[in-house]
């Protein structure tokens, strides 16, 4: 065969790899390089200024028989779990009634509204309403004193605490979505089965939320990965505190690296955390893929 | 129809003049490089400081206060005929990342930066990052700088740093509260200031406001074991005294004593402890001098009238303990032009910036100012009252920083009625005799 | 057209529903109502007094003379506005090809190449910290515009291709197929076909994104300093002493990103999300 041919061939046929190019340039360079970065820095004692020294698996050894890092372990599976079913059910939840509403997009837009302000914005009026003369305060007013304290103080407490304020802003994307896969759901199983006289709660669990199952793994992907790596609304309501009780693993990585100025431990905190995330979300992908390939 | 296309022309009008705006070179307000679209190699293109009498400080004190960094640089300025760049980083994260990178890079390092003392100042003085400035230190000296700081920033007998703020921890208390609970005067020893917390009590207030600060745990545990006895404070801070010893046993009973009789208020957001000290919800807590300042333009009280401090009284007839903490300011050891890092560095202590610093953030540091302030006035005597007031270094830079963060930990779980005074004690040796390496 | 309700409800369940919609809607605007009210007060004031209790007069022109005079804080939207459409506009085409690639193209190892464009999204973002801010000081991209643009684009692109892949996967192949036969070459179809099928998607990916970047803290804070190309979020910051000012500046700036919404989110009906058979 013609040697020049099978060359032009060749590159011609790889042309197509030219679409994916320019995204995995900018990915690897910026992100996937990061990566590689963090995980030698893993294995050396560093304090970001003084020279770098090689100790192996020194740093993760002893983040396992730290019992803060422990903790955070806990905080974070605590954090992930509660957030995950509050940020499916609650959206949903708003979701059906929005799209059986009167005034569908008026409150469609009230529960979206706070999603479009920054966590800055955010933070600020969460702390604002949390502070002891906030929201405590009115509790007080209708006669329940113990409950005026400051309740981001109270250890787990605190925690059940950030998670509903991150709601506030954190459900308007995943409303939004349920919106758009109920609205798109075949009008067909769902007349046939009132006709049927099917009881509404049957009509839900048995029609509308199979039907819904591809928004749904969109929504729990999602929501998984945002939230392990949940990081500004903890910092700037507890800081991990009181007495690190707080802290997920997000938080331990920018405290190590950042407050105790040990990038080695910070480094190896994060490689933990990434493989924990790489795990979940490979498993909710595949059946993405499945369904595509097969 | 209509109304969403000219929603989407108003939106893109918007988005074009923004552009063009944010293209446009810097405004006067910044003073700053400007810096226009497609740069290369911003090094090149800023303006070489030496030639035109430019100077950068970076520091992570001054973020969230526009106003006041604002005052400061013109003050600032005015004082060093120069024009005085302040950058403010409000991340611990970034102001480090900013910090570590840019160090060791001639071009990029600034004039001037913020940093913590202790170990982490050492890190860098002893990785020769930093400039030696024992000159600097004569110069400032003759300006009013009390010599005695020279010491905590400097090893291998070289000075690497010159203060930023001389921060004295006392109580202060509003007198309002006082005065409600029939207290007249402050207290002269320890079983009066007990007194005085029970009478508080009694009138309705809670005596001690607590911030919610998990690193703040230690503010009070070094009062009182520094009022047992400060020679007690300085063993276990150095390692001589272990935290077992029977004194520390009797200092943490004593403290757990004072939390069951109601002295202490649950712990609170900053601003909200603040807010209820300038309320008279509570009537004192410790902290540094600044937050004289605070009090007053934040929360409209008057030094003198309703606000005034104090020291912990000793228990046993000691010197009353002021204890300080210094935030140094170092130079790179690679900057460009280091006369324009000393010219600037001067320039700080002159009576002009340091009237600034006093007004709006409650610091001074030289002793050529005048102090208006009635309670500032009276801590700076304080200190200066060797006979009667001690000044110890606290305890957060006073000890190495591991066991440092396990006995902030120890003792906040100590605080929160979460473990008894003889595990919290055991807790924090163990990490010492690692520390200390008994 | 007007939404079609989805189940046929008697007039008892309507009143419940929209009854029940109110009580959370009031709950849901509450945060907003009170920060109103914040940004009314002067300084002292809001300090002392307590979240609800009204003002004592509304302060909103010392407080945006506040602003004025202490900040940029025009310049910092314009900076946002621009940064963000790049961001926004580069990601959203990167996407586009990439998840056209990946779904109709002849691209062996989908999974692969997939799984590392989207992990741009798996690591924590404190990680890119140092080693971006390294890369960029060597490169002479820190401080300046097109540092942080294209560190908005990289950021932007791996969220973007998965809603646009999804999307993708859902159009049909006959679709293609025909479009073949008839000559049309791959970018064509691409540009003719796919493109303009996508409004939903494109309208998400546009303004979460854009959303994402004008919102952004932690990298403008990092990879900027100079005043005049601060993004707004960097200069809103520099408030949090003087709290009804700061509310003030946070209204003024999130303008953009309402406007941004109330535009596009009618767009979002159909098939956002691959449906499976």
């Amino acid at each position: 065969m013609n040697k020049g041919n099978s060359i032009k061939n060749f590159l011609i046929s790889k042309k197509d790899y030219l679409y994916i190019l320019p995204a995995v340039i900018l990915i690897t360079a910026f992100f996937i390089s990061s990566i590689v970065f963090t995980i030698y820095l893993s294995f050396y004692s560093w304090d970001g200024f003084s020279d770098k020294v090689f100790v192996g698996f020194e740093n993760y050894k002893k983040l396992f028989t730290d019992s803060n890092f422990q903790i955070s372990v806990m905080n974070t599976c605590l954090w992930v779990v509660l957030s995950l079913v509050i940020s499916l059910i609650l959206p949903l939840f708003f979701a059906i009634l929005i799209v059986n509403s009167t005034r569908s997009s008026l409150f469609k837009n009230i529960f979206y509204f706070p999603s479009t302000l920054s966590s800055t914005v955010g933070g600020l009026i969460m702390t604002a309403l949390l502070s002891m003369y906030g929201i405590p305060q009115v509790f007080g007013l209708l006669g329940y004193d113990s409950l005026v304290k400051d309740w981001l103080s109270i250890p787990y407490v605190n925690t059940i605490v950030m998670i509903f304020m991150g709601t506030w802003q954190g459900i308007g994307m995943n409303m939004l979505l349920f919106i758009a896969g109920l609205r798109n759901l075949d009008r067909s199983p769902i007349e046939s089965a009132q006709i049927d006289g099917a009881s509404k709660m049957t009509l839900f669990r048995k029609v509308i939320l199979p039907a819904l199952k591809p928004t749904t793994i969109v929504v729990v992907l999602m929501s998984l990965v945002n939230n392990f790596k949940v990081f500004d609304n903890i910092w700037v309501m507890t800081k991990g505190g009181p007495y690190r009780s707080s802290e997920t693993l997000a938080l331990t990585m920018y405290t190590e690296t950042f407050v105790r100025n040990n990038y080695g431990g910070g480094a190896a905190v994060a490689v933990i955390l990434t493989l924990v995330i790489i795990i979940v979300s490979y498993f909710n992908l595949k059946n993405t893929f499945k369904s595509n390939e097969g | 129809m209509k109304k969403l296309k000219l929603m989407s022309f108003i939106l893109i009008i918007c988005l074009l003049a923004g552009s063009l705006a944010g293209c446009s070179k810097g405004n006067d307000q910044a003073k700053d490089t400007s810096v226009t679209e497609n740069q290369s190699s911003s090094a090149a293109e800023k303006d070489s400081s030496s030639s035109s009498g430019k100077a950068t400080f970076w520091n992570d004190k001054l973020a969230g206060v526009a106003e006041i960094s604002k005052k400061l640089s013109d003050a600032w300025s005015s004082s060093a005929g120069l024009t005085v760049d302040i950058n403010s980083y409000g991340d611990t994260a970034s102001y480090q990342t900013a910090v570590s990178q840019s160090i060791d890079d001639a071009d990029a390092a600034p004039h001037l930066f913020t940093w913590w003392s202790g170990e982490q100042l050492e890190t860098l003085a002893t990785s020769g990052k930093l400039m030696e400035l024992d000159d600097v230190w004569e110069k400032i000296i003759e300006m009013g700088v009390s010599p005695d700081i020279k010491e905590a920033l400097s090893y291998s007998g070289h000075a690497y740093a010159v203060p930023y703020s001389l921060l004295n921890n006392v109580i202060i208390y509003n007198k309002d509260a006082f005065k409600k609970a029939g207290i007249t005067d402050t207290p002269k020893t320890f079983d009066e200031f007990l007194e005085d917390c029970q009478k508080l009590v009694d009138a309705g207030i809670t005596p001690i406001g607590l911030k919610n600060d998990s690193w703040a745990s230690f503010i009070w545990f070094q009062a009182i074991t520094a009022s047992y006895d400060p020679n007690l404070y300085l063993g276990i801070c150095d390692g001589s005294i272990k935290y077992t010893d029977e004194r520390m046993v009797e200092v943490l009973e004593i403290w757990q004593d004072m939390f069951r009789k109601g002295y202490f208020a649950e712990p609170v957001a900053h601003s909200d402890n603040l807010k209820r000290i300038a309320l008279g919800e509570c009537a004192m807590f410790i902290e540094p001098q600044g937050e004289v300042t605070s009090l007053q333009n934040e929360y409209g009280l008057v030094s003198g009238e309703n606000v005034d401090a104090f020291a912990l009284p000793s228990m046993h007839g000691d010197k009353a303990v002021v204890f300080f903490e210094v935030a140094p300011m170092s130079v790179p050891a690679v900057v460009k032009d280091p006369e324009t890092s000393k010219k600037l560095i001067e320039a700080y202590y002159t009576k002009e910036t340091q009237t600034v610093t006093l007004k709006e953030e409650g610091i001074v540091l030289t002793n050529t100012v005048d102090i208006d302030d009635p309670t500032l006035a009276k801590i700076n005597a304080m200190v200066a009252d060797t006979d009667n007031y001690q000044s110890i270094l606290r305890f957060y830079e006073n000890t190495p920083s591991a066991l440092r963060d396990h006995a902030l930990v120890e003792l906040a779980k100590f605080m929160d009625g979460q473990q008894d005074v003889m595990t919290t004690l055991e807790n924090i040796q163990k990490k010492a005799d690692e520390v200390f390496g008994n | 057209m007007k939404e079609t309700l989805m189940i046929k409800l008697d007039k008892k369940g309507q009143i419940l529903v929209d009854t029940i919609l109110s009580i959370f809607g009031l709950i849901w605007m509450l945060p907003v109502i009170f920060s109103f009210i914040g940004s009314m007060k002067e300084k002292q004031e809001y300090n002392l007094t307590f979240l609800w209790d009204l003002p004592k007069q509304i302060n909103w022109i010392e407080n945006i003379k506040y602003i004025h005079e202490y900040s940029n804080v025009y310049q910092s939207i314009g900076n946002s506005l621009f940064y963000s459409l790049c961001g926004a506009v580069g990601s959203a085409f990167f996407a586009l090809l990439a998840a056209y690639g990946l779904t109709t193209l002849k691209i062996k190892h989908r999974m692969f190449w997939f799984m590392v464009i989207y992990s741009g999204t798996i690591f924590p973002l404190q990680l890119y910290l140092i080693p971006v801010f390294k890369a960029y000081q060597k490169l002479g991209l820190y401080d300046t515009r097109l540092g942080l643009i294209i560190f908005y684009i990289a950021i932007c692109i791996p969220f973007s291709m998965f809603v646009l892949r999804n999307f993708f996967l859902g159009i049909s192949r006959d679709l293609v197929e025909a479009a073949k036969i008839d000559g049309a070459s791959d970018f064509s179809i691409l540009w003719r076909i796919f493109v303009p099928m996508s409004k939903a998607p494109l309208s998400v990916v546009f303004m979460t994104q854009f959303a994402w970047c004008y919102n952004e803290l932690m990298f403008g804070i990092t990879f900027v300093k100079s005043n005049d190309i601060k993004p707004v979020m960097a200069t809103i910051s520099t408030f949090t002493g003087n709290k009804p000012a700061m509310l003030v500046a946070c209204a003024i700036t999130s303008i953009p990103t309402i406007i941004l919404y109330l535009l596009l989110n009618k767009n979002f009906n159909y098939g956002i999300v691959y449906q499976s058979k």
